[in-house]
Parts: structure tokens; C-alpha cells; sequence
């Protein structure tokens, strides 16, 4: 993640003290991943990788400090400054906002921090607050800039300003640091009390949002708002600093910037940098028991071999060859798991004992059957942590399992190689791990182990989709971002949600008075680009909403304020978009679970009596479910069984208006919109993560229906598909009715080709959007009471909306071709889909009816109109 | 002039109630009738409180009753409407048969409100069908109503006050609105609302939440702690109070360090005394009492200042600084700074959660509005009674919050001493303290309507507000006063005041209590 602003040579230099040698990575080893040598060396190999791709090095592209920095700065930078560094402060002293976009360890921190000490030259009360994701990347970080600005002698205060500040500390930073460190939470509550931070506010020259693409879906619209009060504020005590966002790289910068921030950015994302050559294996688990033609979910799930049993086998292999490895697993007790595979499977390998032969050998690695190897997660103590982040880095462990833990800024140094059990969900998580091996120009090896989902088997068959540069941004409305950005995903950011808004509208009013001149904080001017947003009158529409409610008193010609029970901040639950939030509680009452409150949509979907819920790694069942409070909770138990339950849902959608549609002719429609999502979870089932196997009976959630506001896309169909779809099927292709369904053998398939179509777009969603697929939910109809036609909805799965069905509705174009070609290629035998392509584990609907044929006759139909 | 009290019970918070949490809001409140929002409240205030004396308001008695009840409580008459046609009756009444000089208070269940957010809107239930009631066969009246009632429901939340199309509206009822629940201090676990209404149409909101009634007000004295006492026989502070504390100290879940220290406190809060645990003094010299009147708790303007210098000569003891005209916000605080300046530059200025509120807030101003005396007032030195009572555990005072006005009055403190003020300034706001009731929010409140839209009708009465801005500053002077009277009872051991200063989080959580 976050990247310290240390020098180019300096993490070199560090890279070779680090492992006593300078052999440039992994490559002396260059072979361990051979197939030839896999077939001779790896038990049961069988063609498991599918791809490999090698990225040749970079060197740096750089620019003398001195160029940039006054003299005496740029000699005690001591250093050259990569390209972007020298972009950024240039842009930034040109009075521009700026959104770095560069990859992780190319150095972004140090654009703002050198910034800030040309400010201080000019303006010695100047400050600058900086916004991070997590406390703890703020501590990091506060550590490496007070190192360099201790080197470039200058006596700036560094302080990280957040809920761990102890409250007799906090007056003194408040008052004197001159870079304040803190995050969008703490700002929320902060500004509360802005009076006393007048000094800060009023000199602040520098607003910096670190990782701006963490700040997406439902927290980064929390964030965006936060932001807008904050820069409202600002402009209170007259300061307009510069901003800055930096992120990974993300398919939308100055877009996603304008978003948060609600000012326009310059993109830099011409990296500078250097790396070493990287190989990527794409790896695919094998099936270990043979399927027939037909299976459902469960049965493949049980059948095929786990992502984290097939790391635990690469990951030890590497082991044996002295290839130095972080892997990264999915939960807590994936990277426990994992890490016992690799002992069990070091001990069992060819490379082992007196079969070890000579390549090993060589690497001073171990040929001994033994890999240490220690697993890493948050539910290890501090001391545990520290103790393996040193082991890692000084080469005393061969390899460490970790959850995201490690995918931030924490140092580990550098490791030679990274194994991924299963696909992160985003392009740019998935660099962000990868580069978390060969930092600097050391070469570096990668392998990524696909999971039995849609999203990672279209990476496999589609590795190239990772390192396209640039590809057409075919979306239709919203995308106007420079080519240069490439192929990642856009970070959403909803503006949009009402619910949302009018929490932040509350808290504004609290902070100072509103009246007209707030149009540009709360107004339409406040949602750049608000296409399908009902922000007309918006300000107006939540003042008398909040006056009504007792809450504001005034009006916008005059003066708005506040006029309600104390702290309304205290109401905006970053984490969801209601304020009527279920606390997290755990069995014990001991308060050790730390999760922020969850919000209500939520809480039905995933924290329903009896669901077990993974959280931080950890496996838990929900054992009570209380709503009949002022405060609704839920409790969670943790359990030792190696289990999942999946939740049975049926839904329906009303009230649809639209906002945004596109008439595609021949009676197809693709529109954008709100409307009235009304699920219910009625009933789960819980199944044995090993085999599949279900475990004891249906039962009952006893929870009622939930009714979501929200927003949709949506796809009309001709109702002439019903016939043409199937045209192509024969006759004993057709799927089987169920007894009391009652319309035909027909229709029912082709229901299936409407559900696949639904089923397969939110599946590879991620593939355009960065987003949390448990946050979008789906509906195929026919006919559906209010279109009339055959119809299938892509729905956001929280009150208000999020933004994920507008960014599909905008990037329909590729997604559907995408999904398309997907589906058509998946190599299952039968006709109704398998994991890798249709099915879907958190299907409400047992993944019933699901047909591939008709799906894909489906989708070509809509491509060929979306041409 | 009286007001009428009224304490709302709601039903689902009645039943985490233990008896002597409700009987100790129902003494705290002294309510003229309770009025429960549900018919099952009422069944369970009968058989929980078997003594019970006041009379049972139930605005959802079913649809058998169409007569409109008439009460008076105090010097206002409260009208009961439990049904659409009850409010029909009501609504044919001759203007003539209610007082059109007092306020008439109409309460039923037939108002309701929720605030839809992701539509940006609110829904008011009932408006429509309310109004048409109230005009019902009174071509004399139509739709235009009498300025002197208000509508009370219970379908709205205690403090909740708004104009629904002409009718004035509030809410009666412990909690939040329909989908815009609100954490703030007067929600959670607020189980019993009690409401005084003025004769001029003022109403007073208390809220009592469930961790401060019964055992539960007692710092330290959570609902564990609390269902141990109650197993062993002690249900009440009265009864801890009286406990021998080597008993306390021998139950189960009570740690013997602990025990001493909930006993001093139900010692304290059962004789309605401080009890100072140190012998820390109070600052000398006799120091100036202060009380800041502002638009809210991130306030934007001071007001009003209330200043008592008990060593002036009488008639000028009680001084206020008042603000009429928004937005001029300056000239009070130079005028009190002027006069701090020559008149008691030397001595402590005394407020209470002063530290916390009205000393940052008056830095803040005087540096924004009359900078010239900014170096003047930051070198003052200020003290105050909550942080070195409750905060640094100089001492334990009595009352079910650390709030002033509940201090001052579980310490004896009472409208009389407040009306003494109006032999100072020799005015009758003596009166109108008693007649009408305020509080902190309330005076926030209409202060920040005349601020929005400063009309001639919208000018508040200044004199009242000023009065109760006195009464605040006379309250801190006689809790003051009380702590400097206290017997020292020294020898609290350091751990326990490490104790006390971490139970202050609690406080600190409250401080919509100021």
C-alpha cells in the first residue's frame, strides 16, 4: 500500500543488506516453476499451470532534485527524484490539485511531503493534514516522514491526530503540528469541534488523501461527504489548500478524485520507477474426484482441490528450492491451514531428503524436507507479528501465510516470490500483493491459484486481461478518462445515496449554519458528472425533510441550523448507509470483536439466526439476532467446524422509476434508475466446506422481509427472446420444470438463460468495477408486473444505493461482451453451467433454473444490440 | 402559575424496568399523571406500582371511547383524545369552553411522523385525517385553529417540536423518530420522558434513561452489579445507603475494594450531600460565577453571560450580558470582559463543565469578536466544580447525572432560591421561572428560531430567558457552596480516585446532560 518516501537507492541498497547477497531475487532458481521440472519434481503435477507471463524490468526514469527542490533540499534529499515525484510537486506548486495514480513502492508519499516543506519555506504557520484508510498505516507512515524531514533538517512536527490520541495530547498537536495525520472517521467528529482547530484550519496549505482508492463503495461515499465538510470548513477560516489523492493504480483517477474531493485533479500515472522482471504462473487446481456432466455448486466445491491446499503444495515446493515466500490466503484459518500443508508437504516432497537432488541444494534453502513457515493474521497478538515480520525479513522463515494483513504498507522487506490463493477481486489488489515480492529491481516470481468461482476462472483463461495497458473504454456515459489509465478497474463512488447525504446534511447544519452559498458543498454542484442522480433541488429537498423531522430550524435564504438532540455526527455509521446500524457484539460480551457497527441490509443478508459469518479470518455463527431495541445487535459465536451456510432468499422489485435508459431497438432496453427491492431470507442451509455435504435440514432465518430503496439497472427484453433464445436447443436440452412450476418446460429454460445472464454479469462485474459483489444482488423475471417483458435487474444491495448499478449500467457495453464470450468459452460439459461460469454461491435461489445455452443466445442477442 | 407534568412510560422500555427504577422516575419526575403509550403499560404500571396515586393517561385505549377527557394538572388544562371521533368532540366545543389565555395541551396517539431518507422526504400520518376532526361540523371555525394548543402524540419523540400546516406539534414519547434514529444523549436506552407544559405553551423535556434510574444512577453500578444488590435484598440506593459495606463487599461479582465506594455513593446521593473523598480546597478568593447562554453545543454565537459577584453590593450582585440582535455578537462579550477587567480581575471565575464548554467557547469568541481582550480573559484563572469534583475525584455529589441542575436539586435546591434573584435585579422574574419551564435545549432552541427569522414575533421573552440563565448561575453557586461546606472525609485511597476517573467516561458521554 502506502509507500515510504525513501530514495530509489536507498531501497535498493536496502534489498541487498537484506539478504546478505546480491543475486538479483529469485532467478537463480529460475527453473523451480519449469513445467519439465514440475513433472519431475512436483507430486501429481498435471499441467496445473495454465499460463505464464513474464514483465520485463524497467529502469528508473528520474530528474536531478535540484531540478525541482531548492538547493540546499535537493542536496540533502541526496537522491534524484523518480519522474512522477517530480510531476506531482510541479503540478501541485503550479496551484493544480493532483491525483497520483502509480503503482505500490513508487514512491507517491514522497510528493506530498517534500510539498509541504516548500510550503513551510513560504509560509512558515502553513500546515497540512493528511487522511489515511487505517490508524495503523498513519503510524507507519508518520515514522518515515519524521526520517525525512529529519534528513532534510528541517524541524517540522509529524502527529497522527486519531480515537488513539490521548485527550491531553491532543490540544498541543491540534495547536502545533505542522502535518497532522488522521483519518475520515476521526474528521467526522473532529469537525464538531472545528473551533478549536482554527489555528490548523485556517494555515492549512496541504489536504492529502493517502490510498484514495480505499475510499470506495459505501465508505467512500461516507468519505466524499466527510471531505466536502471538511473543505467547507476549511473555506470557513478562508483556507484552500492544494489537494492531493494518491492511490494505486485505478481505471479512473481524475475522476474518482473529482468524486471524493469535489474538485478537479490532474492526473500523474506515468510511473518512474524502477522493477525487476517478474514471471506470473497462473495455476489451476485440479478436479480430485470426477464429476458427471450435471453437478450442482456443492458437489464441485466438495469435488475440486482448495486454492489453499494447492498453495500449501507450490508454496512448499518454493520452500525447498530457497525461494523466499509470502503467500496470501483468504482467512485466518486458511493461512493456519495452509501453513500445516506446507509443513506436511515439505516433508512429502520429491525435492526432500535423498530425492532432493542438486537444484535445491544450490539454494542454501533447505533440501532437508523442512520449510519454516509461520502463518500471519490480525488475530496474532503484537508481539507475534513483529516477531514474524522480522523473521520474514532477516530470511529466517522460507515463507509466511498471511491474510490482506501484509498487502499494506507494513516493511517486510522483500521477498522473492508471492503465491495468491485465489484472485483478490481487484487488478489492483492483485498487484498490490504482487508486489509485495521483488520491491525494488530484484526479480520477482508470482503464481496466482484460481478458486472455483467465475471471476478467478476467467482470469486464468484470460491472463492477458491483467496486463492489458490500454484498452477502448467502450462504456457508454461517465467515462472520460485518458487513455493512459489503462485496464483497471473504475473505484465507485455514489454521490448519489440520499440516505447518506442527509445523515452528512445533519452534521454540516451542526458544524455551522447552511443557507444558498452551501449549494456548493450539499447542492448539485457538489455531484460532478450527475447523470442519473436526482439532485435537482437537493439542498432545498433535505432542509425541509430535516425541518419537518424536527431536526433544522430556518431557511436557506436566511440561515439553517441545527436543532436536535446533541452530536448528530455521532449518527453517520461510516460503514453502512442507514443509521439504524446492528452493533457486532461477540458470545462472551467481551468486546474483542472491533468490527464497526453493520447496517441493516446487511444484517438480514449475511447475519441472520444460524449464518455463519467470517470476520478477520475467523469463522463465526450468528447465535442471536435482536431488533426490538434502540440499539439492535447481533452476537457471534465463534466455531471450529469447517463450515458455510448459504441463505435462501426470494425478492421481488416495485416501484421502478427510471433515471437513465439507452433504447437499443428491437424492443431491448437498458436502463438505470431507482426502485423498491423487497427480499426475503427466509430459510438457509449450512454445508461442510470440505465435501459439500449438507448438514442437517433447511431451516428456518424466522427473519421478515427486508425493503430496499435502492438503485438498479436493468435489461428489457423483447418478449419474441422467449422463442428466439431457444432456437438452438434441442429438445433434450430443454431443463426439467419443477412439479410446481407449471408454465412449461419452455419457459423455464429460458428463465434459466435470463438468471444465467443476470448471474454471469454481476460474477464479472469486478472486471470493471471495483466493488464487493455481496453488495449487488440480482432478479430475472418474466414478465415482470411493470416492464411487461422478460427482464433481468442488477440491483445495489444497500438502502440508497452504492453506485455499482450505475457503473454497470456505464460500462454495460464491455461487460456484457465480456460475459458473453465468458460464458461461451467455459469448458463445462452439461447444459446448466458450472461455478467457473453461471453458478453463483450466494444464490438465493439454490442457483436454480440455470441454462447455458440460452444464456449465451441471450447475451449475443444484447451484445449485437449494444453494438 | 404551574405547569403540568406529565411522565410518558413507553411499553416496550417499561418492561426492562425493574419496580424501583420506575418508581424512582416517577419520583424524580412528580408527574401530575402518567401517561402510557400502550394499554399493556398500563396493566403494568397497576401491578408493578400497587400504591400508585396519579391518575393513567392511555392514549390508544382501543375505538370505545369517543369522549375527549378533560384534565387539569397545574394551572394547564390537558385534553385526552384517545379516538378520531374523541378529537371530533373536541373539535365542537365551544372556543368559549377552553381557557384561550392558557395553553390547552391535546394528547393522543393520532400523530406520527417517519423520515424516509433515501427518498429525502418525511411522512406525516395522521396530519389529514387530524385536521378534518378537529373542523369537524363547526362551519365557525373551519380550518383555522385557536393559537393557544398544542398537540402532544405519543407517535412522536419527546422534544420533538415542529408547525405541521398551522397545528403546533410535539412528540411525547421516550426514543426517536421513525427512520432517523437519532444516538444522541436523549435517546438509547431512554425509558420513561417527563414533560412539564408551561401555561404560555413551553414544555420542558427530561428524559430518564434505564442506566440512570434506581441502583443504575449510583457511578459504578452497572445492570450486573445492580441485579446482585437487588438478589441480596437491595433493591434501592435508600437501602445500599443503609447497607453495612462489609456485607456489600462479601456478594458475589462485587470486588471488596469496590464495595466502600458504591456505598459512599448511595450515602451520598440518599442524604442529598457532597461527600469530599480529599482535602484538595477550593480556590480562593471568593470567586465569580459564570453560565453561558449559546445557539447550541458547537455553538456559533454567546448570548447570554450570566455573572454573580456575591461581593458586590446588593442589587448589583446578579449581572446579565445579554445579546439581542444576532448579528452583533461582539459588543456583550467586550462589555463582560470590561467589566471582569474592573470590576474581579483578580478573582477565579467558576463554571460549571466549564472546562469542557463555556470557557473554550468564550476563548473562542472573545478571540473571533473582541480580540483586544483576548490576552486579558486567557490569563484568567477558571475553575471547575465537575472536573475536580467528578473528573479528578475530589468529591462525590449526589443526583442521577452530574448535570448542574440535577446536583443543585438532589442538594436541596429549589425554586425559591432561584426566585431570589428577583429581590437582586427587582424585577418578578421570580414568577415566570416557576411558570415556565425550560431547559438547556429548549432555550438553545428559541434562541436559534429568532436567530433564523428575527421577526417581532419571533422575539423571545427576554426577561424569562435571563432568568433562567440566573437560576443556573445561583444553582452553581449554592452547589458550590455545598462543596466548600462538605466534611472532608480524606483518606480515599489512590486507587479508588483512579477509580472514579475512569468511571467519568461515562459522564463524558453524556455531557447533553449540561
Amino acid at each position: 500500500m502506502s509507500d515510504d518516501p525513501h530514495s530509489p537507492a536507498e531501497r535498493t541498497q536496502r534489498g541487498n543488506d537484506d539478504h546478505g547477497s546480491s543475486d538479483g531475487g529469485w532467478s537463480a532458481h529460475a527453473d523451480v516453476l519449469d513445467p519439465d521440472h514440475l513433472r519431475e519434481r512436483f507430486p501429481n503435477y498435471d499441467d496445473q499451470i495454465v499460463h505464464t507471463q513474464t514483465q520485463p524490468a524497467e529502469s528508473a526514469d528520474t530528474v536531478p532534485a535540484s531540478e525541482v527542490l531548492p538547493d540546499d533540499l535537493a542536496d540533502r534529499l541526496g537522491h534524484d527524484l523518480y519522474t512522477h515525484q517530480a510531476e506531482g510537486i510541479d503540478r501541485l506548486r503550479e496551484g493544480e490539485n493532483v491525483a497520483v495514480a502509480t503503482p505500490t513502492a513508487s514512491g507517491k508519499t514522497l510528493i506530498y511531503a517534500l510539498y509541504v516543506a516548500l510550503c513551510k519555506r513560504e509560509d512558515p504557520d502553513a500546515r497540512a493534514i493528511v487522511c489515511y484508510p487505517t490508524k495503523a498505516l498513519a503510524r507507519d507512515q508518520r515514522e518515515s516522514l519524521v526520517a525525512l524531514y529529519d534528513r532534510l533538517g528541517l524541524d517540522l512536527e509529524v502527529a497522527v491526530y486519531d480515537g488513539d490520541t490521548p485527550n491531553h495530547r491532543r490540544p498541543e498537536i491540534r495547536e502545533e503540528a505542522d502535518v497532522i495525520l488522521t483519518n475520515a472517521a476521526g474528521l467526522n467528529v473532529y469537525l464538531a469541534h472545528h473551533t478549536q482547530w482554527r489555528e490548523c484550519f485556517g494555515n492549512c496549505a496541504l489536504l492529502a488523501i493517502d490510498e484514495a482508492h480505499a475510499a470506495s463503495g459505501i465508505h467512500g461515499m461516507h468519505v466524499a461527504w466527510v471531505l466536502r465538510r471538511l473543505r467547507r470548513i476549511l473555506d470557513f477560516y478562508d483556507a484552500d489548500p492544494r489537494i492531493v489523492c494518491t492511490s494505486a493504480t485505478i481505471g479512473n483517477p481524475a475522476e474518482h478524485a473529482r468524486r471524493l474531493t469535489g474538485e478537479p485533479h490532474v492526473v500523474v500515472d506515468e510511473d518512474g520507477s524502477p522493477h525487476g522482471r517478474r514471471e506470473i504462473a497462473f495455476w489451476k487446481p485440479p478436479l480430485e474426484e470426477d464429476l458427471g456432466e450435471e453437478y450442482s455448486m456443492d458437489e464441485y466445491l466438495g469435488a475440486v482441490k482448495r486454492a489453499g491446499a494447492a498453495t500449501g503444495e507450490i508454496v512448499a515446493h518454493l520452500g525447498l528450492h530457497g525461494v523466499q515466500t509470502l503467500a496470501f490466503s483468504r482467512s485466518r484459518q486458511g493461512t493456519e491451514l495452509t501453513a500445516k500443508t506446507v509443513e506436511r508437504e515439505a516433508g512429502d516432497h520429491p525435492a526432500s531428503g535423498t530425492g532432493g537432488g542438486g537444484v535445491a541444494d544450490s539454494a542454501g534453502g533447505g533440501s532437508s524436507g523442512y520449510v519454516s513457515v509461520a502463518p500471519y493474521h490480525a488475530g496474532h497478538g503484537k508481539q507475534t507479528r513483529r516477531d514474524t515480520e522480522q523473521r520474514l525479513q532477516s530470511g529466517d522463515l522460507d515463507s509466511v501465510i498471511s491474510t490482506s494483513a501484509l498487502e499494506l504498507g507494513i516493511d517486510v522487506g522483500s521477498v522473492d516470490a508471492t503465491v495468491l490463493a485465489g484472485y483478490p477481486g481487484s487488478r489492483q489488489s492483485f498487484w498490490q500483493r504482487l508486489g509485495r515480492s521483488g520491491r525494488g529491481t530484484d526479480d520477482a516470481l508470482s503464481v496466482l491459484v484460481g478458486r472455483a468461482d467465475a471471476i478467478d476462472q476467467y482470469v486464468l483463461d484470460h491472463p492477458e486481461f491483467l496486463f492489458e495497458e490500454d484498452v477502448e473504454n467502450a462504456g457508454g456515459a461517465g467515462s472520460s478518462e485518458p487513455s493512459s489509465a489503462g485496464a483497471y478497474e473504475d473505484a465507485v463512488i455514489d454521490l448519489g445515496n440520499d440516505a447518506v447525504y442527509a445523515r452528512h446534511l445533519l452534521a454540516a447544519a451542526s458544524e455551522l449554519p447552511i443557507d444558498r452559498d452551501d449549494e456548493r458543498w450539499f447542492g448539485a454542484e457538489a455531484v460532478p458528472d450527475g447523470e442519473g442522480t436526482n439532485v435537482e433541488d437537493r439542498l432545498d429537498r433535505g432542509v425541509t425533510m430535516w425541518r419537518e423531522a424536527g431536526r433544522l430550524v430556518g431557511d436557506l435564504d436566511r440561515s439553517v441550523r441545527y436543532d436536535g438532540p446533541p452530536r448528530p455526527e455521532a449518527d453517520v455509521s461510516m460503514y453502512a448507509t442507514d443509521s439504524e446500524t446492528f452493533q457486532v457484539r461477540s458470545v462472551d460480551g467481551a468486546d474483542d470483536l472491533d468490527v464497526a457497527p453493520i447496517g441493516k441490509d446487511r444484517a438480514y443478508r449475511e447475519y441472520h439466526p444460524g449464518a455463519v459469518v467470517l470476520h478477520d479470518g475467523t469463522e463465526y455463527e450468528v447465535v442471536e439476532f435482536e431488533e426490538e431495541r434502540p440499539q439492535p445487535w447481533v452476537t457471534l459465536q465463534p466455531i471450529d467446524e469447517e463450515v458455510y451456510t448459504k441463505t435462501h432468499s426470494t425478492k421481488s422489485v416495485s416501484d421502478v422509476e427510471p433515471r437513465a435508459s439507452r433504447d437499443l431497438g428491437d424492443g431491448w432496453h437498458l436502463k438505470f434508475g431507482v426502485g423498491t427491492v423487497s427480499i426475503h431470507y427466509a430459510h438457509y442451509e449450512r454445508r461442510d466446506v470440505q465435501t459439500g455435504d449438507l448438514i442437517g435440514d433447511v431451516r428456518e432465518t424466522g427473519l421478515g422481509p427486508i425493503e430496499l430503496r435502492t438503485q438498479l439497472t436493468w435489461v428489457e427484453a423483447p418478449k419474441s427472446l422467449r422463442e428466439t433464445a431457444l432456437e438452438d436447443v434441442p429438445l433434450g436440452d430443454l431443463l426439467s420444470e419443477p412439479a410446481q412450476y407449471g408454465k412449461g418446460q419452455r419457459q423455464y429454460t429460458f428463465l434459466g438463460g435470463l438468471h444465467g445472464a443476470e448471474h454471469a454479469m454481476i460474477e464479472l462485474a469486478p472486471l470493471e468495477l471495483r466493488l464487493d459483489s455481496s453488495e449487488i444482488g440480482g432478479l430475472s423475471i418474466d414478465p415482470h408486473p411493470e416492464t411487461g417483458v422478460p427482464t433481468w435487474f442488477i440491483h445495489d444491495a444497500v438502502d440508497g444505493g452504492i453506485g455499482y448499478a450505475r457503473g454497470i449500467y456505464e460500462h454495460a457495453d464491455s461487460l456484457v461482451a465480456r460475459t458473453r464470450e465468458h460464458v461461451a468459452a467455459c469448458g463445462c460439459d452439461g447444459v446448466r453451467g458450472c461455478p467457473s461460469c453461471l453458478m453463483d454461491v450466494q444464490c438465493g435461489n439454490r442457483n436454480e433454473p440455470l441454462h447455458r445455452p440460452a444464456t449465451i443466445a441471450i447475451l449475443s442477442a444484447l451484445e449485437s444490440r449494444l453494438d | 402559575m404551574q405547569p403540568g407534568r406529565l411522565a410518558v412510560v413507553d411499553s416496550d422500555a417499561l418492561s426492562a424496568l425493574s419496580a424501583e427504577q420506575l418508581q424512582d422516575a416517577l419520583d424524580a419526575a412528580d408527574p401530575h399523571a402518567i401517561v402510557a403509550t400502550a394499554p399493556p403499560a398500563r396493566v403494568r404500571l397497576r401491578s408493578t406500582l400497587s400504591d400508585l396515586d396519579r391518575p393513567i393517561l392511555t392514549p390508544d385505549a382501543g375505538t370505545d371511547t369517543d369522549c375527549p377527557q378533560r384534565h387539569v394538572f397545574g394551572d394547564v388544562e390537558v385534553v385526552l383524545v384517545p379516538s378520531l371521533s374523541a378529537l371530533s368532540a373536541l373539535g365542537d366545543m365551544a372556543d368559549g369552553d377552553l381557557d384561550p389565555a392558557t395553553e390547552t395541551y391535546v394528547l393522543s396517539d393520532l400523530l406520527d411522523l417517519s423520515v424516509r431518507p433515501t427518498e429525502l422526504r418525511t411522512v406525516r400520518q395522521g396530519l389529514s385525517a387530524y385536521r378534518d376532526a378537529l373542523a369537524t361540523d363547526n362551519p365557525s371555525r373551519d380550518h383555522s385553529l385557536p393559537d393557544s394548543q398544542t398537540h402532544l402524540s405519543t407517535g412522536l419523540p419527546a422534544g420533538y417540536h415542529g408547525d405541521w400546516d398551522g397545528l403546533t406539534v410535539r412528540g411525547t414519547a421516550p426514543g426517536g423518530i421513525d427512520g432517523a434514529r437519532s444516538g444522541g444523549a436523549t435517546d438509547g436506552e431512554s425509558a420513561v420522558a417527563s414533560l412539564a407544559l408551561g401555561p404560555d405553551g413551553t414544555v420542558a423535556t427530561t428524559q430518564y434513561r434505564r442506566d440512570s434510574l434506581g441502583l443504575r444512577a449510583i457511578d459504578g453500578i452497572g445492570e450486573q452489579r445492580a441485579r446482585t444488590l437487588r438478589d441480596a435484598g437491595y433493591a434501592t440506593r435508600d437501602g445500599l445507603a443503609n447497607a453495612p459495606i462489609a456485607t456489600i463487599a462479601d456478594l458475589d461479582g462485587i470486588a471488596r475494594s469496590t464495595a466502600p465506594r458504591l456505598v459512599e455513593r448511595a450515602r451520598a446521593f440518599d442524604a442529598g450531600t457532597v461527600r469530599r473523598r480529599t482535602d484538595e480546597s477550593l480556590p480562593r478568593p471568593e470567586p465569580i460565577f459564570v453560565d453561558i447562554e449559546t445557539d447550541g453545543l458547537s455553538p456559533s454565537i454567546v448570548w447570554l453571560i450570566g455573572v454573580l459577584d456575591r461581593e458586590a453590593s446588593p442589587g448589583e450582585r446578579y449581572r446579565s450580558f445579554l445579546v439581542r440582535e444576532p448579528n452583533e455578537p461582539g459588543a456583550a462579550l467586550a462589555a463582560f470582559c470590561t467589566w471582569l477587567e474592573s470590576a474581579a480581575a483578580d478573582r477565579p471565575i467558576v463554571a460549571y463543565n466549564g472546562d469542557s464548554f463555556d470557557v473554550p467557547v468564550l476563548t473562542e469568541q472573545i478571540e473571533r469578536h473582541c480580540p483586544e481582550h483576548g490576552e486579558f480573559w486567557a490569563a484568567r484563572r477558571t475553575f471547575d466544580p465537575y472536573t475536580w469534583a467528578v473528573r479528578e475525584g475530589n468529591a462525590v455529589l449526589p443526583g442521577r447525572t452530574n448535570g448542574l441542575e440535577t446536583v443543585a436539586s438532589a442538594l436541596g435546591f429549589t425554586g425559591a432560591d432561584a426566585a431570589s434573584a428577583g429581590a437582586d435585579i427587582g424585577d418578578d422574574s421570580a414568577a415566570s421561572v416557576d411558570a415556565t419551564p425550560l431547559d438547556g435545549a429548549e432555550v438553545a432552541r428559541i434562541y436559534r428560531e429568532w436567530m433564523a427569522d428575527p421577526i417581532p414575533e419571533n422575539e423571545p421573552d427576554w426577561q424569562t430567558l435571563e432568568a433562567y440563565c440566573e437560576a443556573d448561575v445561583r444553582a452553581l453557586a449554592f452547589v458550590y457552596d455545598a462543596i466548600d461546606a462538605a466534611d472532608r472525609t480524606a483518606g480515599a485511597s489512590p486507587a479508588e480516585r483512579a477509580g472514579s476517573e475512569s468511571a467519568s467516561e461515562t459522564t463524558q458521554g453524556r455531557l447533553g446532560d449540561f
